[in-house]
């Protein structure tokens, strides 16, 4: 709220940076385009910062750039959007714009210059990249309800714009905000997790492969990888600190924190390259949980595997209960 | 404070640093199934173990703020486990009263017909409390009828107490007509141990003189804080072990019918005694089904005939000590309390308070499991001497631990009730290639398939 930014290395304070203004979203990717990474801030009366990181090691964040963009900032994306091997930053605002910046840099000056600006139907919830079919970057733009609009960029200026709705079974109240996240697993599907607790699988553009109905309202999802076979899954937390890991399948695994939230995200930010989960308490608190492992999503008992095998098929459930116990508890052991 | 607030939290996630995996040894074959956090905190004698008629378990663990849980696990059909931990509404446990022991047992041997007795305290004043024994039952029970936990819960037959209790624990006593009987077992601030029995004629149990059935308990040196009675298969000895308060642990073998003690040995520490344990390697100590070793002996306590019983029963005692050094004396009906074997580094982890004896490793011997206030599970395993195999560190203080089969697959699940609330632990599904390097799963499944053959024609000495 103060303008106050902290960058931890591990688990050690790396840098401290204030007197930003009031910070609407944070963003990291070379939007330079000069090889090493930037640390973009931009705050809600629109000042945006570029820190630059070198990649030297040891040395800290330095102020390389500052501009104004417009006010009201809900999110902000980095990456190759066009496919030109070229960095992008994507804002969208709360009036419903999309920004697609790049960085110019000529002898005389240099900046971020808005090379497409575009209007979205309703409030934007979030903003992600994700790929399509090709390989090929695209916006992701969450939609109130069950929307959200994917925004394709042939050449510099014309986008192509998709509005998706979600078929559904269900009639949703239209006005609940939600948030996208694309190419989740291996199948690159689109998830949108709803303000009411609602997580949309979605497969194709707009078909519903699952939901899941979530207790609470969940305000803020983010993809992550907890599962030892390296697969994706989505984390949805709601204000009351529970957080739902959600797999592709729809299996829900629930971790209540004990403290209720103000914000959240999640990645691979643990020190061995491990999921981290990250919250901010009211209480001014940043609790991080990182090396979260879930090895199996699903409880499976012996009898998942006997009973799909077909020399065991003949025996109830009763009889291979026994088999179990015998073989596992009074067979005789050899030592 | 921060680092110890990241570890907190990454703890209570039910996640497994990775760290500390490379610590993990004998408990690695666990993964985490399911963690329910607990509203308030039990304590060592809210654990309770159901064993229902078909096999499966449900779990009872009462916490200080007048609630029971029961820990169980649901099918979903096929092969698919639902865990689920529900409030059991329990009635007459009045407002700010507390839970302070409980224990159950099943009067029926083919069917569902428990006993569950919870001890409260409700405190009046600062110089006074209420305390009573709360005896649940089902008062109508059809033949076939199921475990309904919320019909027994609303049947109460209410004792007061003279005296704080301690643990409640259950055994049988003999009549003269060879029955068995069921007997409450409650140790009380009053260094006494007190006898509850069922008075059928008018449905209500009541306090019974306990200087005849158990003489054993007439000259207690202080509170006893955990007591331990077995039976021998003929029903014509048991052997009776207990911990006190300050340091003295017994063991004593005690005639049946007539009362008469026919050995006694005495330890002393000076630390409280937390837990003692009588097992025994025989696999039929392991299942409480004392019976198929029924006939052998244990007629006449002579020194020749006493040596021929222990060739089958060799009785340990695990003696578990708050701040020293915690130990088993091994085979304690041949040896008294000489052959005493420590469990290295038990003392190293605060006190331990819990301790849970169990074949966890499946290698056909049990294991000694100690719960500590410093929050370790500590896994000890016997090879001539005992020795540290494993360990685990959870969240908090461990108050309680049970192996025992709640999915009712015939593969058990380790249950650790902590301060917060109750981790329940699976091994690591069988077939998983990823986890074949795992000795015991892999080691079942080759098992499985080697046997299958020979099996077949025995199977039915299996499920007979």
């Amino acid at each position: 709220m103060n303008g106050g930014l902290a960058v931890f290395k591990g688990e050690e304070l790396w840098q401290s940076i204030s007197n930003l203004g009031t910070i609407a979203a944070i963003g990291v990717g070379d939007v330079m385009n000069c090889g090493s990474n930037a640390v973009i801030i931009i705050t809600i009366d629109g000042h945006c910062y570029v820190y630059l990181c070198l990649n030297n090691a040891g040395e800290k964040l330095r102020l390389v750039h500052k501009q104004l963009v417009p006010a009201n900032t809900k999110g902000l994306a980095i990456g190759d959007v066009l496919g030109d091997g070229q960095t992008y930053m994507v804002l969208g605002f709360t009036d419903r714009i999309i920004c697609l910046y790049k960085w110019i840099q000529n002898p005389t000056e240099a900046s971020l210059v808005c090379l497409n600006k575009s209007e979205c139907t309703s409030q934007i919830g979030s903003v992600c990249l994700g790929k399509d079919a090709l390989g090929k970057n695209i916006i992701y733009v969450a939609q109130p309800g069950q929307n959200y609009l994917t925004m394709e960029f042939s050449d510099k200026e014309k986008a192509l714009v998709e509005y998706h709705m979600v078929n559904t079974i269900k009639s949703k109240d239209s006005s609940i905000s939600s948030q996208v996240l694309a190419s989740v697993g291996k199948n690159g599907t689109t998830v949108l997790t709803l303000l009411d607790g609602t997580v949309l699988y979605v497969e194709g553009d707009t078909d519903i492969k699952w939901t899941v109905e979530l207790e609470q309202q969940t305000f803020k999802s983010a993809k992550v990888n907890v599962s030892p076979d390296g697969a994706e899954q989505v984390a949805a937390a709601a204000w009351s600190g529970h957080t739902f890991i959600i797999d592709t399948e729809g299996h829900v695994v629930l971790f209540e924190l004990g403290v209720p939230i103000l914000g959240f995200t999640a990645g691979i930010y643990g020190p061995r390259g491990t999921t981290a989960l990250v919250y901010v308490t009211f209480d001014n608190k940043i609790i991080i949980c990182y090396d979260v492992l879930i090895e199996n999503f699903v409880l499976q008992s012996p009898y998942a595997f006997q009973s799909q095998d077909p020399q065991l098929a003949n025996y109830s459930r009763k009889e291979l209960k026994k088999l179990t116990q015998y073989l596992l508890y009074d067979y005789p052991k050899r030592h | 404070m921060q680092q110890k607030l990241l570890w907190f939290h990454v703890t209570y996630l039910r996640v497994q640093p990775l760290l500390l995996e490379l610590f993990l040894r004998k408990m690695n074959s666990f993964q985490d199934a399911h963690y329910y956090n607990l509203p308030s905190q039990g304590n060592v004698y809210t654990y309770v173990n159901l064993s229902l008629t078909n096999g499966t378990n449900k779990v009872l663990f009462g916490i200080l703020k007048r609630k029971v849980f029961c820990c169980e696990f649901t099918n979903d059909g096929g092969g698919g486990l639902i865990p689920v931990v529900k409030e059991v509404p329990f009635t007459y446990i009045p407002a700010g009263a507390e839970i302070i022991s409980m224990d159950a047992f099943n009067r029926s041997s083919n069917r569902d017909n428990f006993i569950i007795g919870i001890s409260i305290i409700k405190v009046t004043s600062e110089q006074s409390a209420e305390t009573y024994l709360n005896v649940y039952t089902e008062q109508d029970i059809d033949e076939n009828a199921s475990l309904n936990l919320e019909s027994i819960a609303q049947n109460c037959l209410m004792l007061e107490l003279a005296f704080t209790p301690y643990q409640l624990y259950h055994t049988y006593v003999i009549n003269q007509d060879n029955s068995k009987e069921v007997v409450w077992l409650l140790s009380g601030s009053d260094v006494k141990v007190h006898l509850f029995r069922e008075d059928p004629q008018n449905h209500a149990y009541c306090e019974t003189e306990i200087e005849e059935i158990f003489p054993e308990f007439n000259a207690i040196p202080s509170i006893i804080l955990w007591m331990d009675i077995k039976h021998t298969p003929d029903l014509k000895r048991r052997l009776t072990a207990y911990g006190c308060e300050c340091g003295v642990s017994k063991i004593m073998v005690v005639d049946s019918f007539t009362g008469d003690t026919l050995q006694e040995f005495t330890e002393y520490y000076d630390a409280p005694v937390t837990r003692v344990g009588l097992f025994s390697f025989s696999k039929v100590v392991e299942t409480q089904n004392l019976d198929m070793l029924s006939g052998r002996g244990w007629s006449k306590l002579e020194v020749t005939e006493r040596k021929k019983i222990n060739e089958w029963t060799p009785w340990h005692l695990l003696v578990v000590n708050a701040l020293r050094v915690s130990a088993v004396f091994m085979d304690v009906v041949e040896n008294g309390l000489k052959k005493k074997l420590l469990l290295p580094d038990s003392d190293k982890f605060d006190a331990a308070i819990t301790s849970c004896i169990a074949d966890i490793d499946m290698d056909g011997k049990p294991e000694i499991l100690l719960g500590t206030f410093s929050q370790m599970t500590l896994v000890y395993k016997y090879d001539g001497k005992w020795r540290l195999s494993g360990s685990r560190k959870f969240s908090h203080a461990v108050h309680s631990i049970g192996y025992t089969d709640l999915s009712g697959d015939g593969a058990k699940e380790l249950i650790v009730a902590t301060m917060s609330g109750i981790h329940i632990l699976q091994h690591n599904p069988l077939m998983n290639e990823a986890f074949s390097n795992n000795l015991s799963t892999a080691v079942w499944y080759l098992k499985l398939l080697q046997l299958l053959k020979p099996l077949m024609i025995s199977l039915s000495s299996v499920f007979s």
